[in-house]
């Protein structure tokens, strides 16, 4: 892989979430201008960032496990109590 | 969505302990969501997620008020399920080196270089995007999903994982650009980085 296109790979990340400096976001956009292998790699990680960000909410969520709520809530108490006692 | 539990009586009995322990309560469904991503069983997620709130509580005085509790919970959840695995786990896969990074930079083949994600979106179904997640590589899958579903920033998931930014954006691109390969059909690359990926550590630890 070229020096080029390894740093702007290496920035793909951050160029997608907006992350970047208005410097490197224009230096990165006219690479991928130039560039189609990096144009695609651009392309497929914004096609798999948009369906996760898209579709995560419909997953199907396992419910917590029966007591969990209560064991983790005396956790707590616990720690209160020994914080009241050592006050 | 979330239920907070009931607070108990304000004035000088309710203290900044009782808010942080409501809160963290709180962040359970999601912590437990982590766990099972993690773990991928049941009690190991629950057994999980009970010592996270053992330490939590037994350090909350090293919580900043005011800082990401769910942040700092997350630290807490990958830091004490890495000790766990650096204790039992030797088929750990090195996700990191130059293989899996080579396998992961691969351009896919052209039939799906022009598919507009948009189609993507429509045709891909809840079911093949479980498939793809399960099927990730399990350091790609966290990373990606700790960014696009929970919405950490880079360095809060560096914290998390206890990698350097730098690695946790690789980790980010290529599990997103391995998410599209196996959702957009044919090479199955998430899947064949894996198989990949094990075959070369079972040679290197052998
Ligand atoms: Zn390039």
């Amino acid at each position: 892989m070229k020096e080029k296109c390894r740093q702007a790979v290496s920035r793909l990340t951050p160029f997608l979430d907006e992350a970047l400096p208005a410097e490197e976001r224009a230096e990165v956009a006219r690479h991928l201008d130039a560039c189609p292998p990096c144009r695609q790699s651009a392309a497929k990680e914004e096609g798999g960032k948009t369906v996760l960000r898209e579709r995560a909410a419909h997953l199907p969520t396992e419910p917590l496990p029966p007591g969990l709520r209560t064991r983790c809530a005396a956790i707590a108490e616990r720690a209160r109590r020994r914080a009241l006692r050592s006050r | 969505m979330i239920r907070r539990l009931p607070r108990g009586p304000s004035g000088p009995v309710t203290t900044g302990a009782d808010a942080f322990a409501d809160e963290a309560l709180t962040l359970l469904e999601p912590l437990y969501a982590t766990a099972l991503r993690l773990t991928r069983h049941r009690a190991d997620a629950e057994d999980l997620v009970q010592d996270t709130y053992v330490k939590a509580f037994r350090f909350s005085e090293r919580f900043v008020p005011g800082t990401n509790l769910k942040a700092w919970l997350y630290t807490i959840l990958h830091n004490t399920w890495r000790n766990r695995r650096r204790d039992t786990a030797r088929d750990t896969v090195d996700v990191d080196s130059e293989v899996v990074e080579a396998a992961a930079s691969q351009p896919g083949g052209p039939e799906e270089l022009d598919t507009p994600e948009r189609i993507l979106l429509r045709e891909t179904l809840d079911a093949d995007l479980q498939a793809a997640l399960d099927a990730l590589p399990a350091a790609y899958r966290e990373a990606v999903w700790l960014r696009d579903v929970e919405e950490f920033a880079y360095a809060e998931i560096a914290e998390m994982l206890g990698v350097p930014m730098g690695t946790v954006m690789s980790r980010i691109s290529r599990g997103r650009r391995l998410l599209f390969d196996a959702l957009s059909g044919g090479m199955d690359s998430a899947t064949g980085v894996a198989h990949h990926a094990s075959r070369v550590s079972e040679v290197g630890s052998a």
